[in-house]
């Protein structure tokens, strides 16, 4: 080795390939660490939302690992158990989002809401953009979206449109920041790009919270129809106060990665009787709600608990890993 | 809400449109014991809701061949048996007595031309079994099979030939009928006397639980919670005339820790029927109460006229819809 290293050649050579790897490495790291600005979700919703939901799926979230795990199991399983496998799982764990919005709105008039959904990939993204094309393709299908330039951002919409029937069907996309925005409204989504700030002026998303937080507003009746539309439907009393519910909060923090504990809170701007029917309702939903959760392997325990401003379900959820897996799985029957 | 769940909650009303007639009393001495539960219900001429109720369904227009066997030959019980099965549907059996002879040769001749309106091009296969001509044929569209035998004043027709073997090895006595139970006679004392319609499910063995999760499993929907921690479920209830029912459902704990869990299953079954029922215009009053290792549901429901013209007019789909 001595006598080899006395080789100049040799020398400067393993020298050179050394130097080079470092610099390879500074810049990965670099490029891995530099600054990309992150979706401000503050920005996106330029009317209020009736229903407005955030779930965190950052690396301190307990959340993320199952929720690794399912897209794993959906889209590794044809893999096997080889290195391309191992690669892709390394590449899904840092690609992976780290928050994800979803906005729903209704428009006076319209018969259908938009639906609005903002994923959060942070430093994630530059992994993601190297497979954007195959995101593109199968988000729109395989025929290539028409794209637009709205204020440097590259709006992407079906040349078919969809018929908006549910909160899947996306017509539109773009790319900004860390993130990727769909909408189901390609008209929506360019109103969303003309206002949306410079890329250096973009906020942070780092969530106030790890929970999954859902805020239902029903202060124009949002709730009030779809209940109504369903009693009418079935011939069934659901909810008869929902009139008098103003909004409704969910709040799910995730204690691992198999429970989540939190509260269902149905507010209400009219004081709470010492008998409110309201109370019955929430009750009769907790059993509903248990009733429903159980064959897809998830238990619920809870207690029905009222204050002066609204009526709460104190929930906790166990079996969650089991409750995601259950949601793909009827997510991809849907699909069928 | 689902409409299997609301589908449970009206079993009591559907059993009566299937044209099911009995005796109070009666122990159901036909459905064998490896049942997952029997329903039987009398038709006792002199009771004022049976008897509008008998009328109500005779004068409904939707025909069927229980119906044209009761204008013939009145029946005067019918119990209905449900039996497990490792599919999806589960078969059932009627077994309806009628207060003549049946097994004569006229008579015989007479249902068998009634009976064959049920079957495939009026095709039956008829083997022996314990001394009964048992009658086996296919629904017509592929809606599976059809049998019945006839034995004495008993007719038993069902979707399955097994389980209506097993209805003759009861009726024989090589079988235990599932009303030897111990849970059915202490059941049978919880419930009030003279109940028009009595139903009930053996659950010692789990029978009725595992039946019951493999259609929750279908249906996406837990009716039971405690389902797997009852001993037995029996319910009575008395049609005291055309507009109301008062009745009772009974639970009995295999776990006596689950009694919470069994008070809550009954807590919002009833529930449920007071806001199907009080969508219609029925009114509706329940009580729950707990006793040892029993959960009762008491209830009564008023307004049902309307409620129980369509259903024998448009069938179980006018519940569902």
């Amino acid at each position: 080795m001595a006598n080899l290293l006395k080789n100049k050649t040799l020398k400067y050579t393993l020298l050179g390939i050394g130097v080079l790897l470092v610099s390879i490495l500074i810049i990965i790291l670099l490029w891995w660490f530099g600054y990309t600005p992150p979706v401000n979700f503050e920005k996106l919703a330029l009317e209020t939302p009736v229903v407005q939901a955030q779930i965190p799926s950052g690396t301190n979230s307990p959340l993320r690992g199952v929720l690794i795990g399912i897209t794993e199991e959906k889209m590794l399983s044809s893999m096997g158990s080889g290195l391309k496998r191992k690669v892709a799982q390394i590449g899904l764990r840092l690609a992976f989002p780290v928050m994800t919005h979803a906005y729903v709105f209704e428009f006076p008039g319209e018969e259908t809401p938009v639906y609005l959904y903002a994923i959060d990939f942070g430093r994630g993204i530059k992994l993601v953009r190297f497979g954007q094309d195959k995101i593109n393709s199968r988000l729109f299908g395989n025929e290539s979206p028409e794209e637009t330039q709205v204020q440097g951002y590259t709006l992407m919409q079906r040349k078919e449109q969809l018929t908006v029937k549910g909160f899947k069907d996306i017509n539109a996309g773009a790319w900004i920041g860390s993130g990727l925005l769909l909408c189901s409204d390609p008209a929506y989504l360019r109103k969303v790009l003309e206002q949306y700030p410079e890329a250096a002026e973009a906020g942070s998303s780092k969530p106030a919270s790890d929970a999954i937080q859902i805020h239902i507003d029903n202060q124009t009746g949002y709730m009030e129809k779809l209940i109504r539309y369903y009693e009418q439907k079935f011939a069934f009393e659901l909810f008869a106060s929902i009139d008098q519910v103003s909004a409704v909060d969910i709040n799910l923090a995730p204690v691992n990665g198999d429970t989540l504990k939190g509260d269902f809170a149905f507010k209400t701007q009219n004081p709470l009787q010492e008998d409110d029917p309201m109370v019955s309702d929430v009750d009769f939903f907790y059993g509903v709600l248990r009733r429903t959760l159980r064959p897809q392997g998830i238990e619920m325990s809870g207690e029905t608990v009222k204050d002066a401003e609204a009526v709460k379900l104190q929930v906790e959820l166990t079996g969650f890993r089991t409750a995601l897996s259950q949601i793909e799985k009827l997510t991809a029957e849907d699909n069928q | 809400m689902k409409r299997p769940f609301i589908s449970f909650l009206v079993i009591s009303s559907l059993l009566l449109g299937s044209r099911i007639i009995a005796t109070p009393g009666s122990a159901a001495p036909s459905v064998s014991q490896d049942a997952v539960g029997f329903a039987e219900i009398s038709i006792n001429k002199s009771d004022p809701g049976v008897a509008w109720m008998t009328g109500a369904w005779l004068g409904a227009p939707r025909s069927n061949s229980l119906k044209s066997i009761y204008r013939k030959y009145p029946l005067n019980r019918t119990v209905v048996g449900i039996y497990p099965s490792a599919g999806a549907s589960l078969p059932f059996v009627v077994v309806a007595q009628s207060g003549k002879n049946l097994a004569g040769e006229v008579e015989k001749k007479e249902i068998l031309s009634i009976m064959r309106h049920e079957v495939a091009q009026g095709q039956y296969n008829r083997s022996n079994y314990r001394g009964y001509d048992l009658y086996t044929g296919t629904r017509s569209n592929n809606k599976g099979s059809f049998g019945f035998f006839i034995k004495g004043n008993e007719l038993a027709l069902g979707t399955d030939a097994n389980a209506l073997r097993k209805v003759a090895d009861a009726s024989a006595g090589t079988v235990a009928p599932m009303s030897a139970q111990a849970d059915y006679r202490d059941l049978r004392s919880r419930i009030p006397a003279g109940s028009d319609l009595v139903f009930f499910f053996a659950n010692q063995q789990n029978q009725f639980a595992n039946t019951l999760r493999k259609q929750e499993r279908k249906w996406k929907l837990s009716l039971l919670l405690s389902s797997g921690d009852l001993a037995g479920m029996m319910g009575g209830f008395n049609f005291v005339d055309g507009d109301k029912i008062t009745g009772s459902i009974v639970f009995k704990a295999k776990n006596p820790k689950a009694i919470r869990d069994i008070q809550d299953d009954a807590n919002f079954m009833g529930e449920a029927i007071r806001r199907k029922f009080s969508h219609a215009h029925i009114t509706y009053k329940k009580q729950v109460t707990v006793q040892g290792n029993y959960v009762t549901l008491s209830f009564e429901m008023k307004g049902l006229k309307p409620l129980f013209k369509d259903l024998f007019t448009e069938g179980v789909s006018s519940l569902l819809k």
